[in-house]
Protein backbone atom coordinates (compact mmCIF):
# COMPACT_ATOMS: atom_id res chain seq x y z
CA UNK A 1 0.00 0.00 0.00
CA UNK A 2 1.39 3.56 -0.56
CA UNK A 3 -0.19 6.40 0.48
CA UNK A 4 -0.57 9.51 -2.08
CA UNK A 5 -0.80 12.58 -1.34
CA UNK A 6 -2.32 15.81 -3.66
CA UNK A 7 -1.03 19.49 -3.14
CA UNK A 8 -2.56 21.42 -2.81
CA UNK A 9 -6.22 20.12 -2.21
CA UNK A 10 -4.35 18.02 0.68
CA UNK A 11 -6.18 14.66 -0.57
CA UNK A 12 -4.88 11.47 0.52
CA UNK A 13 -5.88 8.20 -0.77
CA UNK A 14 -4.16 5.16 -0.23
CA UNK A 15 -3.16 3.14 -3.43
CA UNK A 16 -1.94 -0.36 -4.40
CA UNK A 17 1.27 -0.43 -6.65
CA UNK A 18 0.45 -0.64 -10.65
CA UNK A 19 -2.23 1.86 -9.77
CA UNK A 20 -2.05 4.45 -12.25
CA UNK A 21 -2.16 7.86 -10.78
CA UNK A 22 -4.81 9.20 -13.51
CA UNK A 23 -6.90 6.06 -12.49
CA UNK A 24 -6.43 7.45 -8.86
CA UNK A 25 -7.69 11.07 -9.35
CA UNK A 26 -10.12 9.99 -11.48
CA UNK A 27 -11.66 8.22 -8.94
CA UNK A 28 -10.73 10.78 -6.51
CA UNK A 29 -11.63 14.65 -8.61
CA UNK A 30 -10.93 15.75 -4.98
CA UNK A 31 -7.15 15.44 -5.98
CA UNK A 32 -7.70 18.68 -8.40
CA UNK A 33 -5.01 17.61 -10.64
CA UNK A 34 -6.28 19.36 -14.16
CA UNK A 35 -5.83 16.79 -17.30
CA UNK A 36 -6.81 17.58 -20.60
CA UNK A 37 -5.11 15.33 -23.60
CA UNK A 38 -4.73 12.76 -21.16
CA UNK A 39 -1.79 11.15 -23.71
CA UNK A 40 0.97 12.45 -22.59
CA UNK A 41 1.12 15.29 -25.17
CA UNK A 42 -0.26 18.92 -23.59
CA UNK A 43 1.43 19.32 -20.27
CA UNK A 44 -1.62 19.93 -18.39
CA UNK A 45 -1.50 17.42 -15.69
CA UNK A 46 2.13 18.30 -14.58
CA UNK A 47 3.25 17.73 -10.96
CA UNK A 48 6.06 18.75 -8.69
CA UNK A 49 7.34 15.61 -6.95
CA UNK A 50 7.45 16.61 -3.67
CA UNK A 51 8.77 13.26 -1.90
CA UNK A 52 8.63 9.86 -2.75
CA UNK A 53 9.53 10.05 -6.62
CA UNK A 54 11.37 6.46 -6.69
CA UNK A 55 7.17 5.14 -6.06
CA UNK A 56 6.69 6.20 -9.82
CA UNK A 57 7.39 4.40 -12.95
CA UNK A 58 10.25 5.66 -14.86
CA UNK A 59 9.18 8.27 -17.74
CA UNK A 60 9.03 6.96 -21.34
CA UNK A 61 10.29 8.88 -24.35
CA UNK A 62 6.84 10.91 -24.78
CA UNK A 63 6.93 12.01 -21.23
CA UNK A 64 10.14 13.36 -21.02
CA UNK A 65 10.00 15.37 -24.28
CA UNK A 66 6.55 17.30 -22.86
CA UNK A 67 8.61 17.54 -19.45
CA UNK A 68 11.47 19.03 -21.54
CA UNK A 69 9.34 21.64 -23.04
CA UNK A 70 8.36 23.35 -19.52
CA UNK A 71 12.07 22.29 -19.05
CA UNK A 72 11.78 20.20 -15.88
CA UNK A 73 13.33 16.80 -15.53
CA UNK A 74 11.72 13.73 -14.34
CA UNK A 75 13.54 13.60 -11.22
CA UNK A 76 11.47 16.63 -9.88
CA UNK A 77 7.91 16.77 -11.92
CA UNK A 78 5.93 14.20 -13.85
CA UNK A 79 2.90 14.29 -16.12
CA UNK A 80 0.07 12.58 -14.07
CA UNK A 81 -1.31 11.14 -16.62
CA UNK A 82 1.90 8.83 -17.07
CA UNK A 83 2.83 8.10 -14.07
CA UNK A 84 2.14 4.80 -12.01
CA UNK A 85 2.83 3.41 -8.52
CA UNK A 86 5.65 0.72 -8.75
CA UNK A 87 5.93 -1.38 -5.58
CA UNK A 88 8.92 -1.92 -3.46
CA UNK A 89 10.49 1.57 -2.71
CA UNK A 90 8.44 4.66 -0.96
CA UNK A 91 5.38 4.22 0.96
CA UNK A 92 4.06 8.07 0.52
CA UNK A 93 4.58 10.07 -2.64
CA UNK A 94 3.14 13.85 -2.14
CA UNK A 95 2.54 15.38 -5.87
CA UNK A 96 2.13 18.95 -5.94
CA UNK A 97 0.19 20.58 -8.92
CA UNK A 98 2.77 22.92 -10.81
CA UNK A 99 1.38 26.83 -11.24
CA UNK A 100 3.03 27.00 -14.46
CA UNK B 1 -3.87 42.74 -70.49
CA UNK B 2 -6.93 41.38 -68.05
CA UNK B 3 -10.22 42.54 -68.81
CA UNK B 4 -12.83 43.59 -66.70
CA UNK B 5 -14.82 40.49 -66.85
CA UNK B 6 -11.65 37.93 -66.53
CA UNK B 7 -10.47 37.19 -63.05
CA UNK B 8 -7.11 37.60 -62.39
CA UNK B 9 -4.73 34.83 -62.72
CA UNK B 10 -2.57 34.06 -59.49
CA UNK B 11 0.67 32.78 -59.87
CA UNK B 12 -0.07 29.58 -57.54
CA UNK B 13 2.86 27.59 -56.16
CA UNK B 14 2.85 24.54 -58.27
CA UNK B 15 4.36 22.13 -55.32
CA UNK B 16 1.49 23.83 -52.80
CA UNK B 17 -0.51 26.70 -52.60
CA UNK B 18 -3.19 26.16 -50.12
CA UNK B 19 -5.57 28.57 -51.87
CA UNK B 20 -4.82 26.53 -55.28
CA UNK B 21 -8.25 25.19 -56.29
CA UNK B 22 -7.13 22.15 -57.61
CA UNK B 23 -5.60 21.81 -54.08
CA UNK B 24 -8.76 22.20 -52.37
CA UNK B 25 -10.61 19.80 -54.45
CA UNK B 26 -8.43 16.91 -53.63
CA UNK B 27 -5.10 17.92 -51.60
CA UNK B 28 -4.07 14.55 -51.01
CA UNK B 29 -2.17 13.74 -54.10
CA UNK B 30 -0.19 17.13 -53.80
CA UNK B 31 0.56 16.12 -50.01
CA UNK B 32 1.80 12.54 -51.34
CA UNK B 33 4.20 14.32 -53.60
CA UNK B 34 4.89 16.96 -50.72
CA UNK B 35 5.97 14.06 -48.49
CA UNK B 36 8.04 12.37 -51.18
CA UNK B 37 9.76 14.88 -52.74
CA UNK B 38 9.57 18.13 -51.14
CA UNK B 39 9.47 17.12 -46.96
CA UNK B 40 10.38 21.03 -46.75
CA UNK B 41 9.09 22.96 -49.63
CA UNK B 42 9.15 26.79 -49.28
CA UNK B 43 6.44 28.63 -50.70
CA UNK B 44 7.91 31.75 -52.64
CA UNK B 45 4.07 33.19 -53.14
CA UNK B 46 3.28 33.20 -49.96
CA UNK B 47 6.27 32.96 -48.14
CA UNK B 48 5.94 30.00 -45.95
CA UNK B 49 7.64 26.47 -45.37
CA UNK B 50 5.30 23.52 -45.10
CA UNK B 51 6.04 20.29 -43.48
CA UNK B 52 4.21 17.33 -44.73
CA UNK B 53 5.88 13.71 -43.27
CA UNK B 54 4.01 12.59 -39.93
CA UNK B 55 7.47 12.57 -37.65
CA UNK B 56 8.11 16.01 -38.99
CA UNK B 57 5.11 17.43 -37.94
CA UNK B 58 4.81 15.45 -34.57
CA UNK B 59 7.81 16.65 -33.57
CA UNK B 60 7.58 20.46 -34.64
CA UNK B 61 4.33 20.37 -32.61
CA UNK B 62 5.73 19.34 -29.90
CA UNK B 63 8.49 21.70 -29.79
CA UNK B 64 6.65 24.99 -29.01
CA UNK B 65 10.18 26.75 -27.63
CA UNK B 66 11.44 26.37 -31.24
CA UNK B 67 7.59 26.36 -33.43
CA UNK B 68 5.57 29.27 -31.86
CA UNK B 69 1.97 29.67 -31.62
CA UNK B 70 2.36 33.89 -30.71
CA UNK B 71 2.05 35.02 -34.04
CA UNK B 72 -0.83 33.04 -35.28
CA UNK B 73 -1.65 30.08 -36.90
CA UNK B 74 -1.73 30.54 -40.56
CA UNK B 75 0.90 30.93 -43.29
CA UNK B 76 0.12 34.85 -43.04
CA UNK B 77 2.84 36.81 -41.14
CA UNK B 78 0.21 39.61 -39.61
CA UNK B 79 -2.76 37.47 -39.39
CA UNK B 80 -3.37 38.59 -35.39
CA UNK B 81 -3.25 42.25 -36.13
CA UNK B 82 -5.25 42.28 -38.88
CA UNK B 83 -8.20 40.40 -37.28
CA UNK B 84 -7.90 42.41 -34.15
CA UNK B 85 -8.38 39.66 -31.71
CA UNK B 86 -8.38 38.88 -28.51
CA UNK B 87 -5.26 37.58 -27.02
CA UNK B 88 -6.51 34.10 -27.41
CA UNK B 89 -4.46 31.08 -25.35
CA UNK B 90 -4.02 29.36 -28.69
CA UNK B 91 -1.62 31.82 -29.70
CA UNK B 92 0.40 31.65 -26.99
CA UNK B 93 3.58 29.90 -26.28
CA UNK B 94 3.85 28.49 -22.87
CA UNK B 95 4.54 29.46 -19.81
CA UNK B 96 1.75 32.03 -20.33
CA UNK B 97 -0.17 29.68 -22.38
CA UNK B 98 -0.20 27.18 -19.33
CA UNK B 99 -1.25 29.23 -17.01
CA UNK B 100 -4.73 30.16 -18.97
CA UNK B 101 -4.98 26.37 -20.50
CA UNK B 102 -5.40 25.19 -16.60
CA UNK B 103 -7.69 26.80 -15.99
CA UNK B 104 -9.98 26.79 -18.85
CA UNK B 105 -9.57 22.38 -18.89
CA UNK B 106 -11.58 23.08 -15.72
CA UNK B 107 -14.37 23.04 -18.08
CA UNK B 108 -13.56 19.91 -19.72
CA UNK B 109 -12.70 17.52 -17.17
CA UNK B 110 -14.25 14.02 -17.21
CA UNK B 111 -17.19 14.76 -14.82
CA UNK B 112 -18.17 17.92 -16.83
CA UNK B 113 -18.03 15.84 -20.28
CA UNK B 114 -19.91 13.03 -18.46
CA UNK B 115 -22.19 15.90 -17.29
CA UNK B 116 -22.18 16.93 -20.55
CA UNK B 117 -23.63 13.34 -22.07
CA UNK B 118 -27.15 13.66 -21.32
CA UNK B 119 -27.76 16.78 -22.91
CA UNK B 120 -25.74 15.63 -25.93
CA UNK B 121 -27.50 12.71 -26.14
CA UNK B 122 -31.25 14.18 -25.79
CA UNK B 123 -30.39 17.14 -28.14
CA UNK B 124 -29.54 14.56 -30.83
CA UNK B 125 -32.57 12.39 -30.27
CA UNK B 126 -34.69 15.20 -31.16
CA UNK B 127 -32.49 16.17 -34.30
CA UNK B 128 -32.90 12.44 -35.62
CA UNK B 129 -36.62 12.61 -34.54
CA UNK B 130 -37.29 16.21 -36.21
CA UNK B 131 -35.18 14.82 -39.46
CA UNK B 132 -37.19 11.97 -39.50
CA UNK B 133 -40.45 13.65 -39.44
CA UNK B 134 -39.85 15.81 -42.22
CA UNK B 135 -39.07 12.93 -44.17
CA UNK B 136 -41.97 11.52 -43.82
CA UNK B 137 -43.75 14.57 -44.65
CA UNK B 138 -41.82 14.48 -47.72
CA UNK B 139 -39.63 18.03 -46.84
CA UNK B 140 -35.72 17.92 -47.84
CA UNK B 141 -33.64 17.07 -45.34
CA UNK B 142 -29.86 18.38 -45.18
CA UNK B 143 -27.84 16.02 -42.46
CA UNK B 144 -25.35 19.67 -42.07
CA UNK B 145 -28.33 21.90 -41.19
CA UNK B 146 -30.91 19.46 -39.36
CA UNK B 147 -27.88 18.23 -37.05
CA UNK B 148 -24.41 18.17 -37.76
CA UNK B 149 -23.96 22.14 -37.75
CA UNK B 150 -26.08 22.81 -34.75
CA UNK B 151 -25.14 20.04 -32.45
CA UNK B 152 -21.71 21.63 -31.95
CA UNK B 153 -23.61 24.75 -32.02
CA UNK B 154 -25.67 23.80 -28.59
CA UNK B 155 -22.61 22.14 -27.14
CA UNK B 156 -20.43 25.31 -27.46
CA UNK B 157 -23.60 27.70 -25.77
CA UNK B 158 -24.24 25.16 -23.61
CA UNK B 159 -20.34 25.31 -21.52
CA UNK B 160 -20.11 29.18 -22.39
CA UNK B 161 -23.84 29.87 -20.54
CA UNK B 162 -25.54 31.60 -23.70
CA UNK B 163 -29.17 31.31 -23.49
CA UNK B 164 -31.21 29.84 -26.11
CA UNK B 165 -32.69 32.78 -27.41
CA UNK B 166 -29.31 34.20 -28.39
CA UNK B 167 -27.82 31.00 -29.94
CA UNK B 168 -28.82 31.76 -33.36
CA UNK B 169 -25.92 33.90 -33.40
CA UNK B 170 -23.19 31.71 -33.15
CA UNK B 171 -23.11 30.22 -36.54
CA UNK B 172 -22.80 33.26 -38.22
CA UNK B 173 -19.98 34.58 -36.39
CA UNK B 174 -18.11 30.71 -36.11
CA UNK B 175 -18.82 30.97 -40.16
CA UNK B 176 -17.06 34.23 -40.83
CA UNK B 177 -14.37 33.37 -38.22
CA UNK B 178 -13.35 30.53 -40.05
CA UNK B 179 -13.93 31.50 -43.16
CA UNK B 180 -11.09 34.21 -42.30
CA UNK B 181 -8.95 31.68 -41.47
CA UNK B 182 -9.52 29.20 -44.50
CA UNK B 183 -9.74 32.20 -47.12
CA UNK B 184 -7.70 35.00 -44.51
CA UNK B 185 -7.41 37.64 -47.58
CA UNK B 186 -10.79 37.43 -49.56
CA UNK B 187 -12.95 37.71 -45.95
CA UNK B 188 -11.28 39.55 -43.51
CA UNK B 189 -13.70 42.55 -43.29
CA UNK B 190 -16.16 39.63 -42.51
CA UNK B 191 -14.33 38.47 -40.05
CA UNK B 192 -13.71 41.79 -38.63
CA UNK B 193 -17.20 42.34 -37.97
CA UNK B 194 -17.81 38.80 -36.42
CA UNK B 195 -15.02 39.50 -33.74
CA UNK B 196 -16.64 42.98 -32.82
CA UNK B 197 -19.91 40.93 -32.44
CA UNK B 198 -18.36 38.41 -30.29
CA UNK B 199 -16.34 41.05 -28.57
CA UNK B 200 -19.37 43.23 -27.61
CA UNK B 201 -21.63 40.43 -26.79
CA UNK B 202 -19.58 38.48 -24.46
CA UNK B 203 -18.20 42.05 -23.17
CA UNK B 204 -21.42 42.69 -21.94
CA UNK B 205 -21.84 38.44 -20.37
CA UNK B 206 -18.41 38.82 -18.90
CA UNK B 207 -19.67 42.40 -16.67
CA UNK B 208 -22.83 40.84 -15.66
CA UNK B 209 -21.19 37.26 -14.44
CA UNK B 210 -18.73 39.24 -12.45
CA UNK B 211 -21.63 41.31 -10.95
CA UNK B 212 -23.57 38.31 -10.54
CA UNK B 213 -22.14 34.84 -11.22
CA UNK B 214 -24.27 31.81 -12.47
CA UNK B 215 -22.07 28.71 -11.87
CA UNK B 216 -21.86 28.99 -15.95
CA UNK B 217 -18.10 28.65 -17.82
CA UNK B 218 -17.96 32.67 -18.23
CA UNK B 219 -18.96 32.71 -14.45
CA UNK B 220 -16.14 30.75 -13.49
CA UNK B 221 -13.09 31.94 -15.41
CA UNK B 222 -14.24 35.77 -13.65
CA UNK B 223 -13.39 34.25 -10.45
CA UNK B 224 -10.69 31.96 -11.30
CA UNK B 225 -7.36 33.07 -9.95
CA UNK B 226 -4.08 31.67 -10.67
CA UNK B 227 -1.46 32.94 -8.65
CA UNK B 228 -3.70 35.80 -7.31
CA UNK B 229 -3.94 37.27 -10.69
CA UNK B 230 -7.67 37.36 -12.05
CA UNK B 231 -8.43 36.67 -15.48
CA UNK B 232 -9.05 40.10 -17.27
CA UNK B 233 -12.17 40.20 -19.53
CA UNK B 234 -9.93 40.43 -22.96
CA UNK B 235 -8.76 36.89 -21.56
CA UNK B 236 -12.29 35.66 -21.25
CA UNK B 237 -12.93 37.10 -24.88
CA UNK B 238 -10.29 35.21 -26.22
CA UNK B 239 -11.42 32.09 -24.78
CA UNK B 240 -14.89 32.74 -26.13
CA UNK B 241 -13.38 33.29 -29.21
CA UNK B 242 -11.73 29.99 -29.36
CA UNK B 243 -14.61 28.11 -28.27
CA UNK B 244 -16.59 29.18 -31.11
CA UNK B 245 -14.26 29.67 -34.06
CA UNK B 246 -12.99 26.32 -32.67
CA UNK B 247 -15.82 24.08 -31.32
CA UNK B 248 -18.23 24.72 -34.20
CA UNK B 249 -17.25 23.73 -37.78
CA UNK B 250 -14.80 21.27 -36.68
CA UNK B 251 -17.39 19.09 -35.45
CA UNK B 252 -19.59 19.72 -38.57
CA UNK B 253 -16.94 18.75 -40.27
CA UNK B 254 -15.56 15.73 -38.61
CA UNK B 255 -19.65 14.24 -38.74
CA UNK B 256 -19.89 15.05 -42.58
CA UNK B 257 -16.40 13.23 -43.47
CA UNK B 258 -17.54 10.41 -41.77
CA UNK B 259 -20.42 10.00 -43.73
CA UNK B 260 -18.77 10.60 -47.05
CA UNK B 261 -16.24 7.55 -45.61
CA UNK B 262 -18.74 5.11 -44.73
CA UNK B 263 -20.32 5.64 -47.76
CA UNK B 264 -17.38 4.37 -49.27
CA UNK B 265 -16.70 1.72 -47.12
CA UNK B 266 -20.19 0.52 -46.43
CA UNK B 267 -18.83 -3.06 -44.98
CA UNK B 268 -17.47 -0.67 -42.41
CA UNK B 269 -20.56 1.06 -41.89
CA UNK B 270 -22.28 -2.46 -41.68
CA UNK B 271 -19.59 -3.53 -38.78
CA UNK B 272 -20.10 -0.14 -36.97
CA UNK B 273 -24.30 -0.53 -36.71
CA UNK B 274 -24.06 -4.27 -35.84
CA UNK B 275 -21.29 -3.63 -32.95
CA UNK B 276 -21.68 0.57 -31.41
CA UNK B 277 -18.55 -0.74 -29.56
CA UNK B 278 -16.12 -0.35 -32.30
CA UNK B 279 -17.53 3.99 -32.61
CA UNK B 280 -15.04 5.02 -30.36
CA UNK B 281 -11.92 3.48 -32.52
CA UNK B 282 -13.70 4.45 -35.62
CA UNK B 283 -14.00 8.23 -34.57
CA UNK B 284 -10.26 8.25 -34.32
CA UNK B 285 -9.61 6.93 -38.01
CA UNK B 286 -12.08 9.11 -38.94
CA UNK B 287 -10.08 12.40 -37.48
CA UNK B 288 -6.92 10.21 -39.19
CA UNK B 289 -8.22 9.80 -42.53
CA UNK B 290 -9.73 13.14 -42.92
CA UNK B 291 -8.34 16.30 -40.68
CA UNK B 292 -11.12 18.68 -40.51
CA UNK B 293 -8.20 21.05 -40.46
CA UNK B 294 -5.82 20.60 -42.98
CA UNK B 295 -3.22 22.25 -41.25
CA UNK B 296 -1.90 24.77 -38.43
CA UNK B 297 1.27 27.30 -39.01
CA UNK B 298 4.15 28.26 -36.15
CA UNK B 299 6.65 30.62 -36.13
CA UNK B 300 10.49 29.63 -35.39
CA UNK B 301 12.06 31.16 -33.13
CA UNK B 302 15.54 29.55 -34.44
CA UNK B 303 17.03 28.33 -37.16
CA UNK B 304 15.72 24.49 -37.82
CA UNK B 305 17.11 22.00 -40.07
CA UNK B 306 15.40 19.74 -41.68
CA UNK B 307 16.27 16.66 -44.28
CA UNK B 308 18.99 19.18 -45.33
CA UNK B 309 16.84 22.11 -45.75
CA UNK B 310 17.69 25.09 -43.10
CA UNK B 311 14.45 27.11 -42.19
CA UNK B 312 15.30 30.38 -40.67
CA UNK B 313 14.14 31.69 -37.45
CA UNK B 314 11.33 34.15 -38.06
CA UNK B 315 9.63 31.66 -40.86
CA UNK B 316 5.70 30.61 -40.83
CA UNK B 317 5.81 26.62 -40.61
CA UNK B 318 2.76 25.24 -41.93
CA UNK B 319 2.39 21.71 -40.73
CA UNK B 320 0.24 19.68 -42.71
CA UNK B 321 -1.78 17.10 -40.17
CA UNK B 322 -3.73 15.92 -43.10
CA UNK B 323 -0.83 14.62 -44.82
CA UNK B 324 1.10 13.62 -41.38
CA UNK B 325 -2.07 12.07 -40.86
CA UNK B 326 -1.67 9.62 -44.34
CA UNK B 327 1.89 9.18 -44.29
CA UNK B 328 2.94 5.59 -45.20
CA UNK B 329 6.05 5.63 -43.28
CA UNK B 330 4.22 5.94 -39.95
CA UNK B 331 0.63 4.48 -41.25
CA UNK B 332 1.70 1.90 -43.36
CA UNK B 333 0.75 1.11 -47.20
CA UNK B 334 -2.65 1.22 -46.40
CA UNK B 335 -2.58 5.14 -45.01
CA UNK B 336 -4.92 6.19 -47.48
CA UNK B 337 -7.80 3.57 -46.65
CA UNK B 338 -10.42 3.58 -43.90
CA UNK B 339 -9.84 1.21 -41.37
CA UNK B 340 -11.97 1.38 -38.35
CA UNK B 341 -10.12 -1.39 -36.30
CA UNK B 342 -6.63 0.55 -37.59
CA UNK B 343 -4.47 0.87 -34.09
CA UNK B 344 -4.39 4.31 -34.08
CA UNK B 345 -1.78 5.86 -31.67
CA UNK B 346 -1.27 9.27 -31.87
CA UNK B 347 -2.96 11.44 -34.84
CA UNK B 348 -2.35 14.72 -35.27
CA UNK B 349 -6.07 15.73 -36.05
CA UNK B 350 -5.80 17.30 -32.68
CA UNK B 351 -2.65 18.66 -33.05
CA UNK B 352 0.23 18.12 -30.45
CA UNK B 353 1.97 19.33 -27.52
CA UNK B 354 0.90 21.86 -25.21
CA UNK B 355 -2.08 23.01 -28.31
CA UNK B 356 -3.35 19.46 -28.33
CA UNK B 357 -7.05 20.54 -28.76
CA UNK B 358 -8.63 21.18 -25.21
CA UNK B 359 -12.18 19.82 -26.78
CA UNK B 360 -11.25 16.91 -27.89
CA UNK B 361 -13.05 14.59 -25.27
CA UNK B 362 -16.03 16.87 -25.59
CA UNK B 363 -15.85 16.66 -29.71
CA UNK B 364 -15.85 12.52 -29.11
CA UNK B 365 -18.81 12.83 -26.87
CA UNK B 366 -20.88 14.68 -29.92
CA UNK B 367 -19.78 12.20 -32.48
CA UNK B 368 -20.07 8.74 -30.71
CA UNK B 369 -23.28 9.86 -29.79
CA UNK B 370 -24.31 11.08 -32.89
CA UNK B 371 -23.22 7.56 -34.20
CA UNK B 372 -24.92 5.87 -31.59
CA UNK B 373 -28.42 7.47 -32.11
CA UNK B 374 -27.86 7.12 -35.87
CA UNK B 375 -27.70 3.61 -35.87
CA UNK B 376 -30.19 2.94 -33.35
CA UNK B 377 -33.20 5.32 -34.75
CA UNK B 378 -32.04 5.19 -38.83
CA UNK B 379 -29.48 2.59 -38.71
CA UNK B 380 -28.84 1.62 -42.62
CA UNK B 381 -32.42 3.18 -43.58
CA UNK B 382 -31.06 6.01 -45.23
CA UNK B 383 -29.26 7.81 -48.48
CA UNK B 384 -27.64 10.42 -48.72
CA UNK B 385 -27.89 12.39 -52.23
CA UNK B 386 -23.89 12.73 -53.19
CA UNK B 387 -24.82 14.66 -56.10
CA UNK B 388 -26.06 17.36 -54.14
CA UNK B 389 -23.84 17.26 -51.33
CA UNK B 390 -21.30 19.87 -51.28
CA UNK B 391 -18.11 20.37 -50.09
CA UNK B 392 -16.87 23.00 -48.29
CA UNK B 393 -14.18 25.77 -50.41
CA UNK B 394 -11.58 26.29 -47.80
CA UNK B 395 -8.37 26.37 -48.31
CA UNK B 396 -7.74 24.55 -44.56
CA UNK B 397 -10.32 23.09 -43.75
CA UNK B 398 -12.13 19.74 -45.08
CA UNK B 399 -15.80 19.07 -44.80
CA UNK B 400 -19.57 19.58 -46.12
CA UNK B 401 -21.74 22.63 -46.39
CA UNK B 402 -24.71 20.79 -47.51
CA UNK B 403 -25.51 16.77 -47.86
CA UNK B 404 -29.35 15.94 -48.72
CA UNK B 405 -30.54 13.19 -46.98
CA UNK B 406 -33.35 10.51 -47.84
CA UNK B 407 -35.01 8.71 -44.86
CA UNK B 408 -36.65 5.36 -45.84
CA UNK B 409 -40.27 4.90 -44.07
Amino acid sequence: MIRVRFEPSGLEVDAEPGEAIMDITDANPAADVPYSCRAATCGTCRVEVVEGGEALSVADEFELEVLDIFGDTPDKVRLCCQAKLVGGAADQVTLRVCED
Amino acid sequence: MTSATEAPTIDYDPIYDPFNPEVIANPYPFYERLRDEHPVHYNERMNFYVLSRYDDIFHALRKPQIFSSAQGLTPAKDEISQLGIPPTFIMMDPPDHTRLRRLITKAFTPDTVKDLEPVVRAFVVDCIERMKGKAADGEDVDLIEEIASPLPTMVVANILGVPPEDREKFDPWSDAITSASADFALDVKQAIGAVQGLVSYFGGMCQARRAKPTGDMISKLTQAEIGGDKLTDWDILGFCFVMIAGGNDTTTNLIGNSMRFLHDYPDQHRELLQDPSLIPNAIEEFLRIESVVQGLSRTTTEDVEYHGTVIPSGSKVHNLYASGNRDPRHWGDNADDLDIHREIDRHLSFAQGPHFCIGAHVARLMVRTYFEEMGARIGEGFEIDWDNAVRRQSAFTRGFTKMPLRIEA
